[in-house]
């Protein structure tokens, strides 16, 4: 085997390696709460409280991890882009968690006014706690 | 005390916390598009002024991999976890909240980025049809201006020119 060759098999493998890797990537799955175990468990009304009087450190603590969340449901609506919304109330009167649920996943089952436990992986704090790619993990929660 | 009343009854507040920003980069390599429906905005519509704000991490890419970029890489999102912009409808008073029609305005403020502020100054519509009400606006912003370096090696896959699309159903805000 020549030179030329031997580097023409070379580009050609590194080539479809990195094609590969490339297309892995690109293909690699959105991370949901779905598959993680909870960084915290707490509810609706405490996790609005740290953040409401502690943005910086609540968010410190909570940004991108997956936060199992109870609370009672106040609301449950499409968003703009399909995915649903379920708003959970806290004692606040304008204060909520707000739990966009992943692509597909729907509220099944769930009613306005029950309390339930859902996970949602934190983004942080507008006026309301906003979590995303979230499931409803229970929606039978004895009080 | 008469004053204040006044002040109370003349402010007109509309807000939405379910407002639309999508941007879309169109590079020679590549398109990259990201949505957030959770912007939240304020409008006093008897001064005018006018308050955004996002969560970076809120966006939501087609790609998990190029939204895992956008958040540690380009955005830092957990050192400036939001987005915000604050300014003035310049031409507020030319807008009829309570008559039909599409109203356009020029809006300018700051934008707030990355930790870094600008001043800029878009178009804007207002959208009024049987007492809903809808704010639009579409513009450009160069990451460059907000100190986000694009590295040489993906000058073709990200765009130093990205628009913006900002959409939101406003309700007025009852005291």
């Amino acid at each position: 085997m020549n030179t030329k060759k031997i580097i023409l098999i070379a580009v050609v493998v590194i080539t479809v390696i990195a094609g590969g890797i490339a297309t892995y990537l690109w293909n690699k799955p959105h991370r949901t709460a779905e598959d993680e175990k909870p960084f915290a468990k707490l509810t609706a009304n405490d996790l609005f409280n740290e953040f409401s009087s502690n943005e910086t450190a609540a968010f410190a603590k909570y940004q991108d991890k997956v936060i199992q969340v109870s609370g009672e449901v106040e609301e449950i609506k499409a968003d703009a882009s399909g995915n649903t919304d379920v708003v959970l109330t806290t004692e606040d009167i304008l204060g909520k968690v707000v739990c966009t649920l992943k692509t597909g996943a729907t509220a099944n089952g769930v009613q306005v006014g029950t309390t339930i436990e859902m996970k949602g992986i934190c983004n942080g704090f507008l006026s309301d706690v906003l979590l995303n790619q979230g499931v409803v993990i229970n929606n039978q929660k004895s009080n | 005390m008469l004053t204040t009343i006044s002040l109370i009854s003349f402010s007109q507040k509309y807000f939405t916390k379910d407002g639309s920003i999508r941007f879309f980069s169109d590079a020679k390599m590549e398109k990259i598009e990201a949505t957030n429906n959770k912007a939240t905005c304020v409008l006093d519509a008897s001064t005018g002024q006018i308050e955004w704000s996002v969560l970076q991490m809120g966006f939501v890419f087609e790609s998990a991999f190029m939204q895992e970029h956008y958040n540690e890489t380009y955005m830092e999102s957990a050192k400036f976890p939001k987005a915000t912009f604050k300014g003035t409808v310049e031409n507020m008073s030319s807008v009829n909240f309570k008559s039909d029609g599409t109203y356009k305005c020029k809006v300018t403020g700051d934008m707030n980025m990355h930790g870094v502020a600008k001043k800029i100054t878009v178009d804007a519509t207002f959208v009024v049809a049987g007492g809903k009400i809808t704010s639009n606006s579409k513009f450009f912003a160069k990451p460059s201006d907000y100190g986000i370096v694009i590295p040489g090696d993906k000058a073709e896959s990200i765009s130093n020119n990205i628009e913006i699309t900002v959409n939101a159903n406003l309700t007025e805000l009852k005291k």
